[in-house]
């Protein structure tokens, strides 16, 4: 877990272990991996119990960011902390037809559906539900809900997806949350489809997090800008709260300042 | 106004505006019908009980089981038509009930537009509701559902991200005027609406950037705009064609040494 991270985001009153939703957005040559693996990390030093669905990338690969931040998710993995739901896999079980449930996940690739994503939604709910019925706290991952637009998903149907993820983190009496929920996504300012999806999940999340590259180039010092957005639930505050952060991805840590304060500018 | 619709953009959180809206007929003992999508009832009824209003809200819940994925018989499922969700039928009371819907860019998601608006279009016409409230996000929302919207609609308010609140007023009248007006206001501790008053905005500071000159100025580092002054200056130029033909022109020719010079005219063989 990043420290830098947390103090940006307790600097704007948000606190992970309150709950809620996240919203990450990268854009293409900007990647989340780093925030993923924060959150992720998050969850084990917490305690808490791991969902993590994966739609981008192999599992191996979040293995491989992970050991470069000192988190040892293959360990944790093998230890039941992070149950994770493999995307790439159970799309290429359907491509080879190789699989016999009804059910299947992406079994929608083959066969159209009119809602898609509803059996992917009930593995990830069947995988948390024991954690929900024992009132103990979670945290699910989900990255790259953009990439089931490739796989011929309506935007609606992915929001409606993600809203019925949100109702898996509400606590049993509605006051608080149990859990915590993010989404990553990719942001593309001449794709509509994308833009509506960050557009409608900015809305109902606690903080959307945007990585964009420099839009001058690439520098050794600066690896990007990372912008936090935070939504006040009070009905008085109608503005969200804007930050500005430029970041540089270290060895073991995301390294954040404020813009015009890197290394090559002091 | 029967159909009441309240539009925000991503850079402000029009919920707030709501349940003023909602608050202000409660004072006036309406009855309150609420679907919401975005926030569960508990969490709206904390909301809204927080700010001491009355109870007279039923609270429909579009949020939890939206799209039936999990039978949960005391949810709305929002595929179905709108109008059957509320209970709006002969009232009781002498009080219709007010309905409101929070969010409409959700229930989109799971019909057709088409259904959408008609459904719209019965609740808002329907004699026994007092009056519709539709809460609407304008960038999550495809531009021909919106602007159906705004057509069904007897009052549109497009809030502007500034504070205070800024909101451009759209309201149109029985007779068929319609009256446009920019206001800005205040929300008290009580979600009552303070400091209410018009502004005067010039067009490109409302923020409408569908002008072709704005959008060619950003995409091109060429100045293809002009000044106030350079525009009066443009304005006063007269042109030499323009001022010849104004004022007649005469043509001078002096003719050289070689030329045959005569008084015939050389076009005379012409029939024109």
């Amino acid at each position: 877990m990043f420290d830098s991270i947390k103090n940006a985001l307790e600097g704007g009153g948000v606190r992970i272990a309150d709950g809620g939703s996240f919203l990450i957005s990268e854009s293409a040559t900007s990647s989340a991996s780093g925030l993923v693996s924060h959150f992720l990390s998050f969850g084990v030093a917490d305690n808490r119990h791991v969902c993590f669905v994966s739609l981008q990338h192999t599992w191996g690969h979040y293995c491989n960011i992970g050991s470069k931040f000192g988190v040892n998710l293959r360990q944790q993995a093998a230890e039941g902390k992070v149950k994770v739901i493999e995307g790439l896999k159970l799309m290429s079980e359907v491509l080879k037809n190789d699989f016999q449930e009804a059910d299947h996940p992406f079994s929608f690739i083959l066969e159209p559906s009119e809602q898609p994503l509803r059996n992917l939604y009930h593995v990830i709910r069947r995988t948390v539900e024991p954690w929900r019925e024992n009132d103990e706290r979670f945290v699910l991952v989900i990255d790259g809900v953009s990439s089931l637009l490739n796989l011929g998903v309506l935007s609606s149907q992915i929001e409606i997806f993600v809203n019925y993820c949100r109702t898996l983190i509400e606590g049993n009496n509605n006051s608080d949350y149990l859990g915590v929920l993010v989404i990553v996504t990719k942001s593309c300012g001449k794709d509509e489809d994308a833009s509506l999806i960050i557009n409608s999940l900015a809305q109902c999340c606690v903080v959307h997090m945007s990585l964009e590259a420099l839009s001058t180039g690439f520098s050794r010092e600066i690896h990007g800008n990372l912008r936090f957005i935070f939504n006040h639930t009070s009905p008085h505050h109608a503005l969200p709260d804007v930050q500005l952060f430029q970041y540089k991805m270290e060895d073991k840590n995301i390294k954040l300042f404020a813009p015009g304060t890197s290394a090559s500018v002091l | 106004m029967q159909c009441l619709t309240l539009i925000r953009s991503a850079e402000i959180n029009g919920r707030g505006v709501v349940l003023s809206l909602v608050k202000s007929h409660l004072h006036t003992n309406n009855e309150i019908q609420y679907l919401t999508t975005a926030l569960s009832p508990a969490r709206l009824k904390s909301c809204i009980e927080s700010e001491g209003l009355a109870l007279k809200v039923t609270y429909f819940d579009g949020y939890s089981d939206a799209g039936g994925w999990k039978n949960i018989a005391s949810c709305v499922h929002l595929q179905g038509p709108l109008e059957q969700i509320f209970s709006i039928g002969s009232p009781k009371e002498s009080k219709k009930p007010v309905v409101v819907i929070d969010k409409i860019d959700d229930v989109s998601n799971h019909q057709d537009s088409l259904n959408l608006i008609r459904s719209l279009h019965k609740i808002s016409a329907d004699e026994n509701v007092e009056q519709l409230i539709v809460y609407a996000s304008a960038d999550c929302m495809q531009e021909n559902l919106m602007s159906s919207l705004c057509q069904i609609a007897s009052a549109t308010i497009h809030l502007q991200p500034a504070v205070p609140y800024r909101c451009k007023i759209v309201l149109k009248k029985p007779s068929g005027k319609v009256l446009q007006s920019y206001e800005e206001f205040n929300l008290g501790p009580d979600l009552t609406v303070q400091d209410n008053r018009t502004v005067e905005v010039e067009k490109h500071q409302a923020g409408e950037t569908n002008d072709a000159d704005a959008i060619l100025a950003v995409q091109t580092t060429f100045n293809l705009t002009l000044t106030e002054d350079q525009r009066k200056s443009k304005n006063m130029l007269l042109l030499p064609h323009t001022r010849v033909q104004s004022s007649g022109g005469q043509i001078h020719y002096t003719p050289d040494d070689v030329d045959d010079w005569d008084e015939e005219d050389p076009d005379d063989d012409l029939d024109i």
